[in-house]
């Protein structure tokens, strides 16, 4: 299958030190990739390289066979159009509705302005929000329905490609779920490509097709997640296994935790892992 | 940069020019403002134009009684005149005087203030005629030529002095600029050369110096060129103040207490040091010899120079009578008398102890005081002209008795001298008869014995030969002396004396220093000029050039050279005062147009900077271009000026002030950076992210209002 985005030989440095280091990376359409490693090992720069936010210091990006790492002007605004962005701290704008956060980006791309608002509240609709939430303002909704806005600012859009930054990192945990039941939803749903950078270990297994470890700018280990954690080569994955067994093992969770890895079997097929 | 090609160029081109010409309209419409009401001030002061000619000030509280006598003066001189009460400012009256046209003239305006001397209270008069040129502080040297050229000019009625100024009356207010213009001109054809010798150099031939000099320029620059007009006149009152001082300090120098000390150590001391004296009885704790004048207040004295151990100063503080130690007992009568200056004894030297300011002891000291003893010297002398009269009729009466002593004494000689004869011829008669008995022989031999003892150097012929009629001739010379003495009014004397010694400066030796301080410290800061020499010159005399010719014909190097206007012009009163007012008002101008910048740059550029900053674009300089485009644009267009600004310091400090911004705009004015992140990932161009996200965002100002029109979610 021909890559949607394929990444050759991402560098970052920040003071000379590398934060994104050599990186070689490709996603195809529909396939959900999570990325995990430590605090401060890059996941986030990498992640605002592939859409420019940050600009890579060398390397080559390519989106469905257009040199990202080239583009300028009208064209580099085209391909981040393409490519919907989910905030770890939500980045709502807070003068604008509900509604018109998620309607801004297709009105500027020339959308009309009913036609951008009704597929906004189609996103919203699809991350769970009704019509009694459009006209408020961010500061008035909880922390979950901020985040589940910023994802459906960025479903919006109808994306090729989503790019998830840690989307739960700032939620209460009581808010965590509904957030993870929206990007498992999206997850088993979209026909977009998904690279979500996060800690939860439970939704990788359970909706991620392959599960990379990053440490100090360099991507370690990748694979399917039960193959990963199943076999850890690098160090980052024998924490990250470690983690993952002390937690299900402390809970008592062994057949939660097999009846997850079934429910991830039913999206990929895969079988479950003898842990 | 994308953000230009974005479309947001022209929104920023259209801010620009709406920004400055807004604020270069609230500049001018402010100054305007002022100017407007500062001459609305003016007017209702000093009335119309032309409607008044002067401000007579006379003190407030004779405001009734000066309104009279100006009535008066116009019924007596100025028949017409009228005036009215204006402002009264710091207790002053401004009366407003308007002479009549037909009235006015350069006699009547040289004597008005001549005749308003007698107005009760009449404390000035400024001449506000209007329109009129004046050429203020003309130099003596040319006042009449250029009385006589400004007269000539066109448009000018007349001309009068007042005091050093020349005012030229014009006919037509319209010409007034043109008149101003023709003046200057007339003007700088003179300027003043000074030549000026340092302080002590004195020319033993002035005016030979200068006409050489004269020569010297004429030579070099061509006959005309330069023409000595030296005066003596400048600074002439000053100059006998500050001589006067001089002298008066000389006086008092001479007049002061001195202090000669005998230090203990060298080098104990310097000049200028001030030094405790205490009474040689009392000064090393003793307090036995007697009691002194004032134990009390400490003798202080500031030493004047030092020589190895030896130093001399002057009293400071305190008086010498402090440091004389009275009788002890029993001569209260004395004590008590009078000031103790006056009862002190008159001694050449009074010894006393010196001690440093903090107590420590430094040797001895004789102090002598000058004024105590010539005034001890006249006391004694009024004391000994009392007595001399007595002693001249006392002499007087001793040379007639003496005189008298030696007629009786010349006449006893006479009869001793016929008795000794006598004698003679009997012990003749004696010896040539040729019998004799022994009683007639030894008388005989008596005799012969008695004349041998009176011939030839007996006391008896001593005695003849004694100048008797010479000194009967000294004791008469004698006494016609004694007799002109006390003819000589010896009372008119012994007055005289009196009143000069009633009339020596009663101060303390404490006042004279204090006096010589403060003489010093005035003439400290001044300086008495030397010589000089003044020459009206031509503009076209170089002075650089000049100047080693000067020094060449004066044979001094020494000398000062500088050059002066010989005249300043300058419009008519009200003129000049708008002209300042229009100053004020550009002043003014320009320090709206800079606060209305700074406001600009806080309320709609600092968010633009904030963003640049953010974005992490190095737009220092556009901050600085932009600050120095906006301050220099609308300084230029709301007519400011700020005295001692020019372009270059505009340019400037606006671009310091958008240095200055570009540096405080995060604080200024904050950016999200979560919102800006969010509109570039949705693939909104930056100046869309301005327009939709940072500016709404923003603070309220013409870039939020120019920006509504084109937000899409307004």
């Amino acid at each position: 299958m021909r890559n949607m985005l394929q990444v050759c030989g991402l560098t970052k440095t920040y003071n000379g030190r590398p934060a994104v280091d050599n990186v070689d990376l490709a996603i195809q359409r529909g396939e959900t990739v999570v990325l995990m490693g430590p605090s401060g090992c890059g996941k986030s720069t990498l992640l605002r390289c592939l859409n420019r936010l940050t600009e890579p210091d060398c390397g080559e990006i390519w989106f469905e066979g257009q040199a990202v790492h080239r583009m300028a002007g009208a064209e580099l605004l085209a391909y981040r159009r393409r490519v919907g962005f989910v905030f770890q701290h939500f980045n709502l704008i807070q003068r604008l509705s509900v509604v018109d956060n998620v309607a801004l980006g297709l009105v500027i791309a020339g959308e009309e302005r009913e036609s951008a608002l009704a597929k906004a509240e189609a996103a919203l609709a699809r991350v769970g929000l009704g019509p009694t939430v459009y006209r408020r303002r961010p500061v008035e909704l909880s922390g979950g329905q901020r985040q589940r806005v910023g994802i459906a600012r960025a479903l919006a859009g109808e994306p090729d490609l989503m790019l998830w930054d840690e989307p739960t990192a700032s939620l209460d945990p009581m808010l965590v779920e509904e957030v993870l039941e929206v990007m498992e939803d999206l997850a088993r749903t979209a026909r977009a490509g998904m690279l979500i950078v996060t800690h939860e270990m439970s939704f990788a297994v359970k909706a991620a097709d392959r599960l990379l470890f990053m440490d100090q700018g360099k991507l370690v280990e990748e694979g399917r997640p039960e193959e990963v954690l199943a076999s850890p080569r690098s160090a980052v994955g024998q924490r990250y296994r470690k983690l993952w067994q002390k937690r299900y093992s402390l809970a008592g969770h062994n057949q939660g935790w097999r009846r997850i890895l079934g429910a991830g079997a039913e999206k990929g097929g895969r079988s479950p892992v003898a842990l | 940069m994308g953000l230009w090609r974005s479309g947001f160029a022209r929104d920023y081109i259209i801010l620009a020019i709406v920004s400055i010409l807004v604020c270069s309209l609230l500049s001018g419409a402010v100054a305007l403002a002022v100017d407007g009401y500062l001459q609305n001030t003016v007017s209702r002061l000093a009335g119309d134009y032309g409607e008044y000619d002067c401000l007579i000030q006379v003190r407030q509280e004779t405001k009734a009684a000066a309104a009279e006598t100006l009535q008066d003066i116009v019924q007596k001189h100025l028949p017409g005149a009228r005036f009215k009460e204006g402002v009264t400012v710091a207790g002053k009256v401004n009366y407003l005087f308007s002479i009549p046209k037909d009235k006015e003239n350069e006699e009547v305006y040289e004597n008005l203030r001549g005749w308003l001397q007698q107005v009760p209270g009449y404390a000035g008069l400024t001449y506000i005629i209007e329109p009129s040129v004046t050429a203020a502080n003309v130099h003596p040297g040319v006042r009449e030529t250029l009385r006589r050229e400004m007269t000539a000019l066109p448009g000018v009625r007349f001309v009068f002095a007042n005091g050093s100024n020349l005012i030229a009356v014009l006919d037509d207010p319209l010409k007034a600029e043109e008149a101003y213009d023709k003046l200057n001109r007339l003007v700088e054809r003179y300027r003043l050369l000074e030549v000026r010798f340092p302080f002590g150099y004195s020319l033993s031939r002035p005016e030979q110096a200068a006409l050489e000099v004269e020569e010297a320029l004429e030579h070099m620059w061509g006959a005309g060129k330069a023409k000595d007009v030296t005066v003596a006149e400048q600074d002439e009152e000053m100059n006998s103040f500050l001589t006067t001082l001089q002298e008066m300090k000389r006086f008092l120098l001479s007049y002061a207490t001195q202090v000669e000390m005998e230090l203990d150590q060298p080098g104990a001391v310097i000049a200028g040091d001030i030094l405790t004296l205490r009474p040689e009885a009392t000064g090393e704790g003793g307090g036995s010899g007697g009691e002194t004048g004032d134990t009390e207040r400490p003798v202080l004295a500031r030493v004047t120079a030092v020589a190895d151990r030896k130093a001399t100063g002057i009293i400071e503080e305190g008086d010498v009578a402090q440091l004389i130690v009275a009788p002890q007992a029993g001569d209260n009568e004395a004590a008590e008398s009078s000031p103790a200056q006056v009862q002190a004894p008159a001694q050449a030297a009074v010894p006393a102890l010196v001690y440093s300011e903090d107590g420590r002891p430094l040797g001895r000291a004789e102090v002598k005081s000058e004024r105590r003893q010539l005034m001890a010297a006249i006391d004694e002398g009024i004391e000994l002209l009392g007595r001399l009269d007595v002693l001249a009729e006392e002499a007087e009466k001793a040379a007639a008795g003496a005189e008298e002593t030696l007629k009786l004494f010349d006449a006893a000689l006479l009869q001793l001298e016929t008795l000794q004869e006598q004698v003679r011829q009997i012990n003749e008669e004696l010896t040539t008869k040729g019998n004799v008995n022994t009683g007639e022989l030894l008388i005989s031999a008596l005799l012969t014995n008695l004349l041998r003892r009176v011939e030839p150097e007996s006391d008896v012929t001593q005695l003849k030969d004694a100048d008797i009629q010479g000194m009967q001739k000294q004791l008469r010379a004698m006494a016609d002396q004694l007799t002109a003495i006390s003819e000589v009014d010896l009372q008119l004397i012994a007055e005289e004396l009196k009143r000069i010694r009633q009339h020596l400066p009663d101060l303390s030796d404490g006042e004279i220093g204090e006096s010589l301080h403060l003489i010093d410290r005035y003439l400290d800061g001044q300086v008495l000029p030397g010589d000089r020499l003044q020459l009206l010159i031509a503009p076209e005399v170089d002075l650089e050039q000049s100047a080693a010719l000067i020094k060449g014909v004066l044979e001094y190097q020494g000398v000062s050279l500088f050059t002066t206007p010989a005249a300043t012009v300058s419009p008519d009163a009200r003129t000049t005062l708008f002209n300042v007012l229009g100053q004020v008002r550009a002043t003014i101008a320009g320090i709206t147009a800079a606060a209305l910048v700074i406001l600009l740059f806080i309320l709609d550029q600092a968010v633009l900077f904030s963003t640049w900053r953010l974005l992490g674009w190095r737009t220092g300089w556009l901050a600085a271009g932009a600050g120095a485009l906006f301050l220099t644009a609308i300084y230029i267009l709301c007519g400011a000026a700020i005295p001692g600004a020019g372009w270059p310091h505009v340019l400037a400090v606006g671009a310091i002030l958008g240095l200055v911004m570009y540096w405080l705009a995060p604080r200024l004015s904050p950016v999200n950076a979560d919102e800006v992140e969010a509109g570039l990932a949705l693939g909104l161009s930056t100046a869309q992210v301005l327009r939709e996200i940072v500016i709404p965002a923003g603070r309220p100002g013409l870039l939020m209002l120019l920006n509504r029109r084109r937000m899409v979610f307004g």
